[in-house]
């Protein structure tokens, strides 16, 4: 091993030159006593960098996989989406009687849920604390993909932290009513519980690393970065981050055949995307307009 | 029923990933002790003065300080602070008396002027702000 500086006072910066490759065998301190994570403290561990290959190799294909299925199945369920007739005006009223309007009215909608706060308080109130939670720690999430980190990022990265704790109230008050209220807890399928529970895992996992057991973020981001340029990166192995990143590549495979499609299902709702004008236009589908032709 | 089954059986096989990572990484955990595998680190990063025994590099095996540095700091800060013990490893003067060295022009730079200091190349790196700095000193003594 490179001792390249041992003994002296000073070094100079080269960059790109090997930096930490140190052994640590020996953990010269036993004074510290306080970490259940403390080597000192676990049993001796068998080299494995095999093994790290073996683990860095299933999660960059495991995510590979994911992305690819969240893509071309979102995209898809997109497309069917876009193709499947609307033959009826049927936009819930009062409804806005311009395109305008309706670009507003979906803008009031996906951002505030209005309709949603309109048809039950409670279910707007934790729908909507988990949704924007969610949205900021996605954003957090984002530092771990660029390089650099854009500084609206690095600004608002703080906050994510925060939105966590929020994630979890807004979900478990919403597991909570799918439980207590026995009129959903009737209605409820096993897929309504684990998207809950699905979510529930990927948050509690996340803030039990910022919080209590961190991983290496450095090595995770150089693993992650690794994966998008297809340059691979042994990533750290810690148990909870793994859990985290199985979780996640599994609400990536599920996404596109779930309940959570609302995401895009939410813009190709009649109901909602529709202009209330019935009497100015008539109102004709596209194979509906193609049979009056042929007629 | 058919989609109940279908439930079922993809929660059945997450759970048996997600198990199987857990376990396989009990069994035979990191190879930082080995040494033959280096960490990633972001280019510029500069090195320490001096290791801190002969084989040793940091106060800390790399497997903890890179995960634990700032619960180690933030400990002995209680430590000192609220009960007055000193003399342990974690101070965060103990890591910039070791770590912040002179720059390839020879200065020993704060880090509100080198955006290569020890401590801002990684934090740079992971967009963490540290707010360590606006009261303690950023070089060596």
């Amino acid at each position: 091993m490179p001792f390249g500086n041992e003994g002296k006072t000073t070094t100079k910066r080269a960059a790109g030159a090997t930096r930490h490759a140190f052994p640590s065998k020996d953990d010269g301190n036993e004074n510290n006593s306080f970490h259940p994570t403390h080597p000192a403290h676990q049993k001796p561990q068998k080299g494995g960098s095999s093994y790290k290959m073996i683990l860095t190799a299933i999660y960059a294909l495991l995510f590979y996989l994911a992305a690819a299925v969240l893509l071309l199945g979102v995209g898809y369920k997109i497309y069917q989406y876009a193709r499947i007739p609307a033959p009826l005006k049927i936009p819930t009223t009062p409804a806005p009687t311009t395109r305008r309007g309706v670009a507003l009215r979906m803008l009031r909608e996906v951002t505030l849920f209005e309709s949603l706060f309109r048809a039950n308080k409670w279910i707007w109130l934790f729908g909507w604390i988990f949704h924007v939670a969610l949205l900021l720690v996605v954003l957090r999430h984002l530092r771990y993909f660029l390089d650099p980190v854009w500084s609206w990022v690095v600004l608002i990265q703080p906050i994510g932290q925060y939105a966590g704790f929020a994630l979890m109230l807004g979900l478990t008050g919403l597991l909570i009513r799918r439980i207590a209220v026995e009129r959903i807890r009737y209605i409820s399928s096993p897929s309504d519980y684990l998207m809950l529970v699905l979510l529930l895992s990927i948050g509690g996992s996340g803030l039990l690393m910022r919080f209590v057991l961190p991983t290496d973020i450095v090595q995770f981001k150089a693993f992650m970065l690794g994966v998008l340029s297809f340059n691979w990166q042994p990533m750290p192995s810690d148990p909870l981050l793994l859990l985290h990143l199985t979780l996640v590549i599994g609400l990536m495979l599920i996404f596109p055949y779930s309940k959570l499609l609302h995401a895009p299902g939410v813009f190709f709702s009649p109901s909602r995307n529709q202009v209330d004008n019935p009497r100015e236009r008539r109102h004709v589908t596209r194979w509906a307009a193609k049979l009056e032709d042929a007629a | 029923m058919a989609t109940r089954t279908l439930w079922l059986v993809g929660l059945g096989l997450l759970g048996l990933l997600a198990g199987m990572a857990v376990l396989f990484n009990s069994s035979n955990a990191d190879e930082a002790s080995t040494g033959n595998s280096p960490y990633f680190s972001p280019a510029g990063l500069p090195n320490a003065k001096a290791m801190v025994s002969a084989t040793q590099a940091c106060v800390e095996p790399l497997e903890v300080i890179r995960r634990q540095h700032g619960q180690l700091m933030q400990h002995q800060r209680d430590d000192t602070v609220h009960q007055g013990i000193r003399g342990s490893q974690h101070s965060l003067k103990g890591c910039i008396n070791c770590h912040v060295t002179p720059n390839a022009q020879g200065q020993t730079l704060s880090i509100h002027d080198d955006p290569q200091h020890f401590c801002s190349v990684c934090h740079q790196f992971a967009a963490v702000k540290i707010d360590c700095f606006q009261c303690h000193a950023s070089t060596p003594e």
